[in-house]
């Protein structure tokens, strides 16, 4: 039987239906499988949240993403957030890469942070967007003096004014950072902050899936401590918290959508084998 | 060293470090075209100098606060690359604005697209900065329109689209045309299938212990991904470093050549 030629509009129409439908009605998947770097990232919240040295320590939320991809990151956000307040940690929201990072972090942050009874100055801030061009210098000019190198939070208060912040004024008292990015920013705290203090400060990183890749290597030297891989990492994520949310439900699309893409790469393959074969049998 | 300002002394700092701007950009018009390349050499070699200075510098002080005599400058520098920065964003948008206002004035071809940006910029501008100062609920809800409502939506659909094109180059350049084709295929399939839940169930049966769980999909995958994909990325990594320095020590000592270093200033 001959492959038929599938006219693209085609393939859209397909990819549609698989994505949207498992968005709408409940789809049965089987639970995903943990992978090392997903584990690896919970065991050190866990470890951060536990150890006497560092459970005190300010937790650094960096969003560096946009809404292109809220799916992932704010998937990424919303289930280690979820974590973070649940063991009572502080945290302060930063955004240096998308401006819009401040928002969707800040907005996120203060629906988590209302329901798990946090208060804004007390247990979180949000120290809003600084342009990426100058954030060498100014991560640099961070390890040293949080509240004069950042100077005021999103609402334009003096850090120094900020109650929570008078325990936070240098790398050192920083015990985890959480980057979520759709590029590979993570590189500017692991170069200019992570081990700029007198300990390394426990890295961990929340990129999106084609992202990933690059950062794989960070991993095996130890720069980072645990990884989440986009979508599927928040749903791991979710499973390991046993609190399923939107990257659960997601992940059925993602699941059927990355299934058509393989079903479409051996169709275009069986087609070409079967034009070949035939312009074979042709020429003898 | 320089200390956050407020109140009239902030407002006065502003217009004086204006004012000083104005004169110092008039007398940077003045220098004469031969002496004008070799003060750009000058100001890039010492602001790199800076930090490179700061960086190999010994320090000395407590191991919690170690610190050299250039320390404490870091800070007044970042503040100098964002408010440099910050000149060339407004070189950008008055670029931008005057060349589409002219289309629009001149009814150019697509001179209506120019039309719908302009717009869109100055009611992004009002509603996302208006909203910062002004207590009115009609600049809220123009925020909410125009930057909730339109731009996150247009910006999530933009990056969505990718989805439909990927699905059709797969299915139409996606070939198995000679053996690197075929291993690049064979990888990304075993990639693919370990990265969601459902190709993680084809090989759930496998017990994920001793030697069969190698033949699991998501073991496989992230072999390929340590093993494989991360050696390839730290070799791409390390040649993109050994040539970003080559590439900042031209730009550092002003030997970069090219159509932005050689023409007349």
């Amino acid at each position: 039987m001959r492959i038929p030629q599938l006219d693209r509009r085609v393939l859209y129409m397909l990819l549609a239906i698989v994505v949207s439908i498992p968005l709408l009605v409940n789809v049965p998947l089987p639970p995903p499988a943990i992978t090392p770097p997903t584990k690896s990232f919970y065991e050190t919240i866990e470890t951060v949240s536990t150890d006497p040295k560092t459970k005190d320590k300010l937790v650094i939320i960096s969003c560096n993403f946009g809404s292109g991809t809220l799916a992932e990151n704010l998937s990424q956000l919303e289930a280690t957030l979820n974590h973070i307040v649940s063991k009572r940690m502080k945290f302060a929201i930063f955004a240096f890469n998308d401006p819009q990072g401040r928002d969707l972090g800040g907005s996120t942050a203060q629906r988590i942070a209302d329901k798990a009874g946090y208060k804004y100055g007390k247990d979180w801030v949000n120290w809003g967007f600084r342009p990426p061009q100058g954030i060498q210098s100014l991560l640099k000019a961070m390890v040293n003096d949080l509240h004069g190198a950042l100077g005021t939070d999103v609402k334009g208060t003096k850090l120094s004014a900020i109650p929570m912040m008078a325990n936070y004024k240098k790398a050192d008292d920083v015990g985890l950072i959480i980057e979520y990015a759709a590029s590979d920013t993570v590189k500017y705290w692991v170069q200019f902050f992570q081990r700029a203090g007198s300990t390394p400060i426990a890295t961990l990183f929340c990129p999106t899936s084609v992202m990933a890749n690059e950062a794989y290597p960070m991993l095996e030297t130890g720069q980072l401590q645990g990884m989440l891989v986009g979508l599927k990492g928040a749903n791991e994520f979710e499973t390991v918290m046993k609190r399923p949310g939107f990257a659960t439900r997601a992940s059925a699309s993602l699941s059927y959508s990355h299934l058509l893409i393989i079903l479409l790469i051996i169709l275009g393959n069986v087609g070409m084998i079967q034009d070949r074969k035939r312009q074979q049998g042709a020429t003898k | 060293m320089f200390q956050v300002q407020h109140g009239a002394a902030l407002y006065t700092y502003i217009a004086g470090a204006a004012v000083v701007s104005v004169i110092l950009f008039f007398a940077l018009t003045l220098v004469p075209t031969k002496l004008r390349r070799p003060l750009i050499m000058a100001v890039t070699f010492a602001a790199g100098l800076f930090y490179a200075l700061e960086f190999f510098w010994p320090v000395s002080g407590p191991e919690s606060d170690q610190k050299n005599f250039l320390t404490a400058y870091i800070k007044p520098f970042s503040d100098i690359t964002t408010v440099l920065q910050s000149f060339a964003l407004g070189l950008g948008v008055y670029s931008l604005v005057s060349i589409h206002m002219r289309k629009v004035a001149r009814t150019q071809s697509g001179w209506a697209y120019s039309l719908v940006l302009i717009v869109s910029m100055i009611v992004m501008v009002i509603a996302h900065i208006g909203k910062e100062y002004i207590k009115s609920p009609w600049v809220h809800q123009l925020n909410d329109f125009a930057y909730s409502g339109l731009m996150k939506s247009l910006d999530a659909t933009m990056f969505s689209i990718i989805a439909f094109y990927i699905v059709s180059a797969a299915y139409r350049a996606f070939r198995i045309r000679s053996t690197e084709a075929t291993i690049l295929l064979v990888s990304a399939g075993i990639i693919m299938l370990g990265q969601v839940a459902i190709g993680q169930a084809i090989t759930n049966a496998i017990p994920n212990e001793g030697l069969t769980a190698n033949f699991r999909v998501e073991n496989m995958a992230n072999w390929i991904l340590k093993k494989v994909n991360s050696p390839a990325i730290m070799a791409i990594d390390f040649g993109l470093g050994v040539g970003g320095l080559a590439t900042a020590l031209r730009l550092w000592l002003s030997l970069e050549r090219g159509s932005y270093f050689e023409e007349e200033l």
